[in-house]
């Protein structure tokens, strides 16, 4: 049973902060048996992307425009900064096993 | 590659009215090694209006400016600390302004090659010891040290 997520990791140039957390994640999740992919974007380009179809879920860390997303939006400054990290690993764990119970 | 400081890129004390004078302020040495294009300043600056980045940590705010790769030749990470606090809005809310003394304006030439280089990095501002200890020192030098002493050597 595979546990694969794929990711968008959204912040304002869709580089630094968004490529620091995309790998932290996968680091961590990768330890727990997921296999992540993550892709970085702008938050200008997080519409077009998820509608795409391919993304389980959103991490950001510059705000997102106001949309429906339809997958689970995660914010990940906590990762960054150090303050509030362990509540996003909570949700963030809790939010990935929600993904593959539900792609089961 | 590793994370590495360098001397020139480190200002301890640095006299700034603003976030802006002090980014062209940082820049000046960039642009002279030739280790980011000519608009890069601008770019920084620009950048601030849509996604400003201000960063609140535990024990202290930090300004950690940067813009597209594109204007970037070579991966560098500058430093300074700033006499008197600036205005930075906050990245994870725009709306919010923050006083910063601290600043780490990053540049990076290939952000998907230099992932390690990002989250070495990011480590360092989640030390917070190492953060005060940094806006203490007045010599580039000592922050030079007390920096690279404590980046951890990610091994591949």
């Amino acid at each position: 049973m595979s546990k694969n997520i794929n990711l968008l990791a959204v912040c304002g140039s869709g580089t630094v902060t968004s490529s620091m957390i995309a790998g932290e994640i996968q680091d961590e999740l990768g330890d727990e048996g997921y296999s992540v992919r993550a892709t970085e974007a702008r938050p200008t380009e997080a519409k077009q992307l998820i509608d795409g179809g391919k993304f389980d879920l959103i991490v950001y860390t510059s705000p997102l425009p106001k949309a429906e997303y339809g997958v689970p939006v995660i914010n990940g400054t906590g990762l960054l900064t150090g303050i509030g990290e362990d509540e996003f690993w909570d949700e963030l764990k809790k939010t990935v096993a929600k993904i593959i119970d539900g792609n089961k | 590659m590793n994370l590495k400081f360098e001397q020139q890129f480190i200002y301890p004390n640095l006299d700034a009215e603003s976030y802006a004078e002090a980014i062209r302020k940082m820049s000046k040495n960039l642009l002279k090694a030739g280790f980011v294009s000519p608009e890069y300043p601008d770019q920084v600056i620009a950048r601030e209006k849509d996604f400003p980045t201000g960063l609140v940590l535990a024990n202290m705010n930090i300004g950690i400016p940067h813009t597209e790769a594109e204007f970037v030749s070579q991966t560098v990470v500058s430093v300074a600390t700033l006499n008197k606090p600036v205005k930075v809005h906050s990245m994870i809310d725009p709306d919010e302004t923050l006083q910063v003394s601290m600043m780490f304006m990053i540049a990076v030439s290939d952000p998907k090659g230099q992932v390690k280089i990002l989250r070495e990095l990011m480590r360092l501002f989640q030390n917070q010891d190492l953060m005060q200890k940094v806006m203490a020192e007045n010599s580039a030098n000592e922050i030079y040290q007390l920096l690279t002493a404590n980046t951890v050597k990610e091994t591949e």
